[in-house]
């Protein structure tokens, strides 16, 4: 009868070892799940930002440098700065250009236009060019352009 | 060093344990259990029994010289108690006669009484090795001399065993000295010499040492000490009751219980530890996974800031944006001689164009003109002119 009481014990004590230390661990861990779902919502991101990064290096060589604020204009025009704006890596330099421009002057405004738009980055903002009643000045030559500058990355 | 030698013989109890003897008796239908415990109390180890009670059934009988098994299945069916498992029983190792037939000496109970002995004294923690009947300490093959005649006695209880010329044993279990006269007269009678090897156990008596002198038997009166601490207690003898079939007992089902709850505790241990190996190995693969979705997480999360980061420079400074001077240059290549361009003006990509027509009749050339200004891969879309007398609107939007 002793065997039996020793034998019942030693089962009611691993009954209850098992109790107290129950294994724990499972395999669907909650924070496991949580960072695969957020693995499968990042997973495209390395390939856009490769894509991003490449057009941000493509847009990098078509921005204004610094000394591009004291741009060369022909004689006789001059440049208004107008309000910049602070963007992510971005200077983005409002500038109106204008002459007292005679007709002959014509080709002038286009040639200053068109070095404006050199970099690909500009962004002309408005032109007005009309003609006085006399059909040899203009009233107005006027170019508003954006100019953006390269400034150091974010 | 021998095992202390219990003997129970007729209503005579004998304990003998090295030195130390101890003697009682037990009544004519007295408990006998009851008798032996307060004589074994207090020993330790195994013990031997003699035991050959009033009640004993014994006979010499012919028979083959084979194993206990099959001698019990030969004798069960004459004897039809020894069926009974109940009823404990015994044979003496069979002894070849002079003609070559074998015989041996078949002890049975009459009732069950030795079973319950063996119980109350393993109860009391004396286990019993070997219980042998008396008869088997007078029929060993092969120890000196053989015994022709013995006589064993104790109390009112007398065992008579006699081996005649031909080796064929007759015993007998009397009550009386007349009897036993009786028996020993009937047994020499069919001799032709007397018997040589005579043993005799028990204590002398006055009437019994009258009959050997009557019958001319001479021999040494052996004290049943003596004739105890000379037996040989052997348990794979033929003769021990206690070589008896398995019988499930009380004590078996605690055995097995306890075996049953150790295996099942064993197990659940085992099952647990093997668990617990599992889930402390699953928890360390669960955490290296963990670490490496964090490690990758991270570099995940650092891509998405730099994409971030490039769409936003992107954003501020968006390339293909219009370019006025192409129009310009379009207008200046293909303006017509009758017009005159007045005034240009541009905004968010919108644009207008205006002038006048030298002479009136002029006018109709705008149409065609503005056809040839948008037509082909022009990034501008142009809008029909509006012509008022000779003043002309040309409008139109550069495209996304």
């Amino acid at each position: 009868m002793k065997q039996v009481v020793l034998a019942a014990s030693m089962l009611a004590a691993v009954v209850v070892a098992r109790v107290i230390w129950a294994a724990q661990a499972r395999p669907d861990d909650p924070a496991v799940r949580q960072l695969q779902d957020r693995q499968r919502a990042l997973a495209g991101f390395p390939q856009a930002q490769a894509e991003a990064e490449r057009k941000v290096a493509a847009l990098r060589g078509a921005l204004w440098d610094g000394s591009a604020e004291r741009f060369a204009l022909p004689a006789g025009w001059s440049a208004r700065p107008l309000p910049a704006e602070e963007k992510p890596g971005v200077r983005l330099v409002r500038c109106a250009f204008f002459k007292d421009c005679l007709l002959r002057d014509y080709g002038e405004f286009v040639r200053v236009l068109k070095s404006l738009e050199e970099k690909p980055s500009t962004r002309i903002e408005s032109i007005t060019l009309v003609l006085n009643a006399d059909g040899r000045r203009f009233s107005t030559a006027l170019i508003t352009a954006t100019l953006p500058m390269a400034t150091p990355a974010p | 060093m021998k095992a202390p030698t219990l003997a129970i013989f007729g209503h005579s109890l004998f304990l003998v344990e090295g030195e130390r003897v101890e003697t009682t008796t037990v009544a004519e239908v007295g408990d006998l259990a009851a008798a032996v415990l307060p004589l074994v109390q207090g020993l330790h180890g195994p013990v031997d029994v003699v035991y050959h009670p009033a009640d004993l059934q014994v006979i010499a009988a012919e028979c083959a010289n084979t194993s206990r098994a099959k001698l019990h299945a030969y004798f069960a069916g004459e004897y039809r108690e020894m069926a009974n498992p109940a009823l404990l029983w015994a044979c003496t190792r069979p002894l070849p006669h002079r003609d070559g037939k074998y015989a041996t000496i078949l002890h049975h109970e009459a009732r069950p009484r030795l079973e319950m002995l063996l119980a109350r004294l393993a109860e009391q923690g004396v286990v019993v090795r070997v219980v042998l009947p008396p008869a088997a300490g007078l029929v060993v093959a092969g120890r000196g001399p053989p015994i022709d005649l013995a006589i064993v006695h104790a109390d009112d209880c007398y065992l008579f065993y006699h081996l005649n010329e031909l080796g064929i044993p007759i015993v007998r279990f009397v009550r009386s000295v007349e009897t036993l006269g009786e028996h020993v007269a009937e047994a020499l009678a069919s001799r032709q010499r007397p018997p040589a090897g005579i043993r005799l156990v028990g204590q002398p008596k006055a009437r019994l040492a009258e009959l050997l002198e009557t019958h001319a038997l001479a021999g040494t009166w052996e004290s049943w000490p003596d004739f105890l601490r000379d037996m040989r207690f052997d348990p794979r003898d033929p003769a021990n009751f206690a070589q008896r079939p398995f019988r499930w007992q009380r004590r078996h089902t605690h055995h097995a219980v306890a075996a049953t709850l150790a295996l099942a505790a064993l197990a659940l241990a085992a099952e647990g530890g093997y668990r617990h190996f599992q889930a402390r190995r699953m928890a360390r693969d669960v955490r290296a996974v963990r670490q490496q979705l964090e490690r990758e997480v991270a570099r995940l999360e650092d891509a998405e800031r730099k994409y971030r980061a490039a769409e936003a420079v992107l954003a501020a400074a968006p390339l293909g944006t219009p370019r006025p001077s192409l129009l310009l240059d379009a207008v200046t290549q293909t303006l017509p001689a009758a017009l005159q361009l007045q005034a240009f003006r541009y905004s968010a990509g919108a644009f207008s164009l205006e002038g006048i027509a030298w002479e009136a009749g002029e006018k109709s050339v705008v149409p065609p003109w503005v056809d040839t200004l948008g037509s082909g891969p022009r990034g501008w879309k142009l809008k029909p002119a509006r012509i008022t007398g000779a003043q002309w609107t040309v409008s139109g939007q550069f495209s996304p």
